[in-house]
């Protein structure tokens, strides 16, 4: 499922889906939210919308590395030259990969306890399914040829 | 469409799980006229494109038999509705 603003706006009789500051006034953020919402529901993933500024590839990193911390799962591009830093911030970094490989060897390692403390943090089963989702999501990346 | 074999098709303006139910109907009967596998054509839907659109986001967790259908490593696309 991906989420789009700019027909919505047309839709809602909007001049503009922006504020002042360039961010996404609350009707298009609200629509944004129920679309990851809606997906997880659903148990597909959800893509981000359009960075426009195809020449701004910092813009577009810090957006998708963002996108990717909110839980989507990927992010549209209206340009090939987005597609490398859409999948490079969608990758799992390979410190992501050995710290979610530490967390679920942790937990592994201590069957049936709930919670358990690593680099003198507490852990429990959220931090399990983000390891494992990280573990999952590198495999598949990978696995498709889709990075290095 | 379906005799080029696409990996997924873009749906813009999906207002629910109504429309998408639609196009997945449609994508049965192209399938079967083009020999492709049942569930081929993946469908990604654009799903806050109208006013009404917002107000149907829940109804797509009815729309799919299982989570995990997707394949995030394949096209990460959204894998077709099912009834």
């Amino acid at each position: 499922m991906i989420w789009g603003a700019e027909d919505l706006s047309a839709a809602l009789g909007a001049s503009t889906n922006r504020l002042e500051d360039g961010t996404y006034e609350f009707t298009y953020q609200l629509a944004r939210s129920l679309c990851l919402a809606g997906a997880a529901a659903a148990g597909v993933p959800a893509f981000d919308g359009i960075w426009s500024d195809f020449r701004d590839t910092a813009g577009l990193a810090e957006d998708a590395t963002r996108a990717r911390r909110a839980g989507f799962g990927g992010k549209i591009a209206i340009h090939p030259d987005q597609v490398a830093v859409i999948n490079d911030a969608f990758s799992p970094s390979a410190e992501d990969i050995a710290y979610a490989k530490r967390v679920v060897a942790a937990f592994e390692g201590n069957p049936g306890i709930g919670t358990i403390g690593l680099d003198g943090k507490m852990l429990d089963m959220p931090h399990l399914k983000q390891a494992r989702r990280v573990l999952e999501t590198a495999g598949k990346v990978v696995g498709s040829g889709a990075v290095k | 469409m379906a005799s080029a074999a696409p990996d997924g098709i873009v749906l813009p303006k999906c207002d629910g799980a109504e429309t998408l139910r639609r196009l997945d109907h449609y994508l049965d009967a192209l399938e079967a006229a083009a020999g492709l596998a049942h569930g081929r054509i993946s469908i990604i839907a654009v799903v806050t494109e109208t006013a009404k659109s917002l107000f149907t986001l829940d109804s797509y967790a009815r729309c799919y038999a299982a989570p995990g259908r997707h394949d995030l490593g394949r096209r990460g696309s959204v894998r077709r509705a099912r009834r």
